[in-house]
């Protein structure tokens, strides 16, 4: 993981990401947090809507990543060039020069480097928490199914047929719920 | 035509801690599945899905008194004085084609339509009222669910434009007064404090260098990976610190040079009171000092909702809407120095 290296002292790994107006014109800076005391007051720090250039990330996990030290691209070699999204036709090149991506579906066909772009920013590349209504009930239901099959297992291991029997019939009824749900 | 009265948070009865805490935005970005990202639709699209998010809105029967605004076809000052409410983003204000927002004056609730992602909601709320608004974004985004089908990834959550907002697409913020950490030069402790826990602070009203008007904003940076009850409880548990700090600054202010502190809120005043031309930054920054002698006890007889609405009502498209023309700098200059003089006029002297 390349870390970026603060612009003031060049030896702490920057932190904050700030912008700095000089005689009216936009420079971007990345500081340590003692480099950012040692500053005036007189800046303020803009969200970072990437925190380090997009090129520049290489996955730690991936194969590429330990080839490539000075490497600037392997988010980039993780997006195949000629990748095109067929919904929006967006490309890795073009969602690097707007940093906006073009559709829903792009997550899926940039699943890969855009999980190492996710990493880099968010710390992490799945989520947690809220989930729409629908999907909440898919994974109880899911889970629910999970279960129902334990239990068949061991009506089954214990000669319990019957029970069994009723437990098979009650798995097909949500195995119907559920593809007909994955259909919708 | 924006009702005038209707300042947003800013006209509104201080909130919880107002002395430093000015408002608290809940907001979160959500997009349809089936459509392309706001940048990548066509014109028809534009049209297409904003009614099919108009009607969601409705049978959401969100806010009380709900109004949509349509922005293609707002005069450019119209769609201004709703950024210099902090209702709307420039972005949507500045952007093109069919877009718009809904607004709830009374519920203090904001919808943003085809801006940088096809939904934007936010819940504004006077002073430091985190639970309260949270909750009340929450609530809504969940009646919205109800009616308009989410993008969703199994492994990236809500799926937004910029992947800065993937996950639960949820930016928590305070907007804070901090007039006497800016005068003691103590600003950037706030910003490393708030680098530490994965915060990030902002100057706003200003381009760039400085906060005009000494306002800045706490907001989260991170979405994706964590709950969206543990990014409000990081920022629940930063911002009291920061008024903290705030406050301590002010007693030493007052404790060290009293009379300096008071000669300067009053020059402030009386130059708001007297001027006959006022830039924006000089009314900003004698508003921000004026606020702080509000607050402090060292000015009495003006009354802080005056103070707050203040900052929005002498802002460039307010002044023009109010002159009912656009107005040269000058001509401005002159309309803000008058509104100032007549909403600050003294009553006993
Ligand atoms: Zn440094
Ligand atoms: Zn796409």
């Amino acid at each position: 993981m390349t870390q970026v290296l603060c612009q003031d002292c060049g030896k702490t790994p920057a932190t904050v990401h700030l912008t700095e107006v000089v005689n009216g014109e936009q420079r971007r800076l990345w500081l340590c947090p003692p480099c950012v005391e040692a500053r005036s007051p007189l800046f303020a720090p803009i969200i970072p809507h990437t925190p380090t250039e997009y090129g520049q990330i290489k996955d730690p996990g991936s194969p590429t990543a330990d080839a490539a030290d000075d490497s600037d691209a392997s988010a980039a070699k993780l997006a195949k060039v000629d990748t095109v999204c067929p919904s929006c036709g967006i490309t890795w090149a073009e969602f690097q020069e707007h940093e906006r991506l073009g559709c829903p579906r792009d997550y899926d066909i940039f699943e890969a480097p855009l999980a190492v772009l996710l990493r880099k920013m968010h710390g992490a590349d799945t989520h947690s928490g809220r989930q729409p209504a629908a999907v909440r009930e898919r994974s109880l239901l899911r889970e629910r199914l999970e279960a129902l099959r334990r239990e068949l297992d061991d009506a089954v291991r214990d000669e319990h047929y019957e029970t069994a029997a009723r437990l098979r019939d009650r798995i097909r009824d949500l195995e119907r719920v559920d593809s007909e749900e994955s259909r919708a | 035509m924006p009702d005038p009265s209707a300042e947003g948070v800013w006209g509104r009865t201080p909130g919880p801690e107002s002395d430093v805490a000015m408002s608290t935005r809940i907001r979160i970005a959500r997009n349809l599945t089936g459509y392309r990202f706001p940048r990548k639709l066509s014109a028809a699209e534009r049209d297409s899905l904003t009614n099919r998010i108009r009607e969601g809105l409705d049978l959401a029967q969100i806010g009380t008194q709900p109004v949509y605004h349509d922005l293609a076809d707002m005069p450019p000052l119209e769609r201004m004085a709703f950024t210099e409410k902090h209702i709307i983003s420039r972005e949507l204000a500045n952007g093109s084609g069919r877009r718009g927002f809904l607004w709830d004056e009374d519920r203090l609730l904001s919808v943003m339509v085809l801006e940088e992602d096809h939904i934007r909601l936010q819940v504004l709320r006077a002073g430091l009222d985190l639970d309260d608004a949270f909750e009340d974004a929450m609530n809504i985004d969940g009646r919205l669910e109800r009616q308009l089908p989410y993008a969703f990834h199994q492994r990236f959550g809500y799926l937004t434009a910029c992947p800065t907002n993937a996950g639960t697409g949820l930016r928590v913020s305070v907007m804070l007064h901090l007039p006497g950490l800016v005068q003691s030069g103590q600003v950037p402790k706030v910003f490393v404090a708030a680098a530490k826990t994965g915060l990030t602070v902002r100057g706003i009203h200003g381009e760039g260098t400085k906060s005009l008007g000494d306002f800045f904003q706490v907001s989260n940076q991170r979405t994706l990976g964590q709950p969206e009850t543990a990014t409000l409880a990081s920022v629940v548990r930063l911002v009291p610190k920061i008024i903290a700090w705030e406050r301590g600054v002010r007693t030493v202010l007052m404790e060290t040079d009293r009379m300096a502190l008071t000669d300067r809120v009053w020059r402030s005043l009386g130059i708001l009171r007297y001027a006959r031309r006022l830039g924006s930054s000089e009314a900003m920054e004698h508003l921000s000092a004026v606020r702080l002698g509000v607050q402090l006890g060292l000015i009495t007889g003006v009354g802080l909702p005056d103070v707050n609405s203040l900052f929005v009502l002498l802002q460039p498209a307010h002044l023009q809407i109010l002159k009912g023309r656009p107005l040269e700098t000058v001509e401005r200059d002159e309309a803000r120095a008058a509104f100032a003089r007549e909403r600050l006029k003294a009553e006993n002297n």
